[in-house]
């Protein structure tokens, strides 16, 4: 699986912000636009009333004013509602166009061109308004500069932009916030299907129930619930069996080692011989396929921590007694504690398989070691010619034997492979293993409790 | 070695009990809890075997009871549940060994004696005294180098001697370790067997506490 996974929160926090700011941009253009038109709506309608209003005073101040004698009369109107700081530019115009009457920063190329018909004109980076002539035929021209009005909408331009800087951090951290609040949810729901295994089918809750999440909860506890009862059906069923499998297999062996122990007729010794061989074979296999079974029913983690040690000491001592070749078993012994969630019937039987594929693959009685000294890691060590690279592939492989000349099932190393994985458990296999290029090496190295916390 | 067999399934008991009588040991079978509470509360066992499964509960609640009261005897649990979880559950309850079916019978044997060996102080199990030499492990009587070949009996009243080594054992003691349930105990019959013991090992082998019981030379 190379499919390239990208977190929901961090993709929903990216999405809802380039949607702000994008938002946020077009949102500042329009407030601009409409801002702009109505600004200047205002500022136009403030030059007409100024316009007309001034148009009685300024034919008032040009009685007897002859154009053709005088020159333009300055004419610096003194208005209470005139805005001193409004700069504004005018002249009053006779009705054949002579100019009557100038103000201040007058300028002439500043109304150049400009028709005596009633209504508002820009040029030369200034407003000008047209008046209506007046009962005498005057008209007023007046100009003020776009300049004000542009640094005004520039001022609000950045008004809004400054604002925005301001509101960016704690649009930032209201995203966030909001987004881990709610993309948490999903989250703890990824989290709680995640952590589900085979030691731990409990059913999913959430803190919040969202209606969206809510089938999709109710599907995965109906999923569990059911595979918890499989597995559970499945686990029952070889414990059931072990019982009634074992029970008959141990009558007709101790009743068969009693008929040989009584007996003083060669043939009866040596058929009742044969009977318990084959018993103690079947034995065998029984043992293997219930352990097949229990690996197949997914036993390998556990709910509760396993103290290693006390199961390695078990499955070893309970070998020392029954095994005949159990002298030449050597244990190292952990030297310190260690706890992991591995089964503690998994981990007995994957030591019992590799003791007893050692010992029955060890070449001449020589010893076998169980190296148990390093804190999660037990290596189980014999001695025996090198097994090809090939052949070493193949050695977990379900009914493939090792060597044609040792007794065995050939699944005792697919078990323990498959109960290895279950547990996440390392499982590494070496041969040769020593200076000499010989000896078969198993080595696992188990999960810490901790880790998997 | 008198021995308490609790096993339902009447057939291995049969088998089991009558290897464990080969072997010199007295064996009484019971196929019940209450059964074996009774039985445990009438004689001195010096070792039990248990099965768990049985028809009118689990063996551990036998063990529990057991141990609860502070008896001390030897039990191995023979059982057909073969989980290290269920086998660490027996020994946290009290067992001292436990033992998987289908078991060697030999195997059975093998681990009675490592358990009643660690349950008994002694940590060497042969006795030499003068030309006597006995080995309980593989249960070899040698006498000037000669092998001594013993009844049942008398190796199990020798057994006995030897677990208790150093201590009086009392003749009600004998009589419990060789004679089973059910069995008619005979009058001065462990006198006769030590007489015949006497004769085959020497006069001073056994000595005789007049009134209190027998132990071995010191």
């Amino acid at each position: 699986m190379n499919e390239k996974h990208t977190s929901f929160k961090r993709q929903l926090t990216k999405s809802l912000l380039i949607w702000a700011i994008t938002l946020w941009i077009f949102s500042t253009i329009a407030a601009t636009v409409v801002f702009t038109e109505e600004y200047d709506e205002l500022l136009d309608l403030n030059l007409e009333t100024t316009a007309q209003l001034m148009l009685p005073i300024a034919q008032s101040e040009s009685v007897n004013l002859n154009p053709s004698i005088n020159t333009p009369k300055l004419f610096t109107p003194d208005l209470p509602w005139l805005d001193k700081d409004e700069s504004f530019i005018f002249h009053l115009l006779d009705k054949n166009g002579s100019v009557l009457l100038i103000s201040a920063l007058y300028s002439e190329d500043l109304f150049k061109g400009l028709p005596l018909k009633e209504g508002l004109a820009k040029q030369g980076g200034y407003r000008l308004f047209t008046t209506h002539p007046n009962s005498k035929g005057s008209v007023l021209q007046i100009a003020i500069p776009l300049a004000e009005r542009n640094q005004a909408i520039i001022d609000n331009l950045l008004s809004l932009g400054v604002s925005f800087l301001l509101l960016l951090p704690f649009m930032l951290y209201s995203i966030r916030y909001l987004t881990k609040k709610y993309g948490g949810v999903i989250s703890s729901l990824s989290n709680a299907i995640g952590s589900r295994n085979g030691a731990d089918l409990s059913p999913i809750k959430l803190d919040q129930n969202f209606s969206e999440l809510v089938p999709t909860v109710s599907s995965v506890n109906a999923l569990l619930e059911r595979l918890r009862k499989s597995l559970s059906n499945e686990r029952d069923f070889s414990t059931n069996v072990a019982h009634e499998l074992r029970t008959p297999l141990a009558i007709s062996l101790a009743q068969t080692q009693r008929l040989k122990a009584s007996s003083n007729d060669a043939n009866v010794i040596e058929r009742s011989t044969e009977i318990e061989a084959g018993l103690k074979r079947l034995a065998d296999l029984t043992e293997k396929l219930l352990q097949l079974s229990r690996s197949d029913a997914g036993i390998g983690l556990a709910a509760e921590k396993t103290e290693i040690s006390r199961v390695i000491k078990l499955v070893v001592d309970g070998l020392s007694i029954s095994n005949k070749t159990a002298s030449r078993i050597k244990l190292i012994q952990p030297v310190s504690q260690f706890l992991s969630f591995i089964d503690p019937d998994a981990l007995a039987i994957i030591l019992s398989n590799l003791i007893d594929n050692a010992l029955k693959h060890s070449v001449g009685g020589k010893e076998v070691l169980i190296d148990a000294a390093q804190a999660g890691v037990i290596k189980v060590i014999n001695d025996c010619e090198a097994v090809s690279s090939k052949n070493l592939k193949m050695v977990c492989t379900r009914f493939q034997r090792g060597s044609g000349d040792v007794a065995g099932f050939g699944i005792g190393l697919s078990i323990v492979q498959s109960l290895c994985t279950q547990a996440g458990a390392d499982l590494k296999i070496t041969s040769p293993c020593n200076e000499n290029g010989r000896g078969f090496e198993v080595t696992i190295e188990l999960p810490s409790a901790e880790e998997h916390v | 070695m008198r021995i308490l067999l609790i096993e339902d399934e009447l057939k291995l008991a049969a088998a089991v009990a009558e290897h464990l009588r080969a072997q010199s040991h007295s064996v009484d079978c019971v196929d019940k809890i209450d059964t074996a509470i009774s039985a445990q509360l009438t004689t001195d066992y010096q070792l039990i075997l248990l099965d768990l499964q049985l028809p009118d509960g689990n063996g551990l609640t036998f063990l529990n009871r057991l141990r609860a009261k502070r008896i001390k005897t030897p039990v191995i649990i023979m059982t057909a549940k073969d989980k290290i979880s269920e086998r660490i559950s027996g020994l946290n309850a009290g067992a001292d060994d436990y033992v998987i079916k289908p078991f060697d019978l030999n195997e059975l044997v093998a681990r009675i004696n490592t358990v009643s060996r660690r349950a008994s102080d002694r940590i060497d199990f042969i006795y030499k005294k003068d030309l006597l030499k006995i080995d309980a492990i593989a249960r070899k009587v040698e006498l000037d180098g000669n092998t001594i070949r013993l009844t049942a009996k008398e190796w199990a009243i020798f057994d006995r001697l030897i677990v208790r080594s150093g201590a009086i054992v009392s003749r009600a003691d004998l009589e419990t370790t060789i004679y089973e349930f059910g069995q008619e105990i005979e009058s001065n019959s462990i006198e006769a067997h030590i007489s015949r013991i006497r004769n085959k090992l020497g006069k001073s082998s056994i000595v005789t506490h007049r009134g209190i019981g027998y132990s071995l030379e010191e």
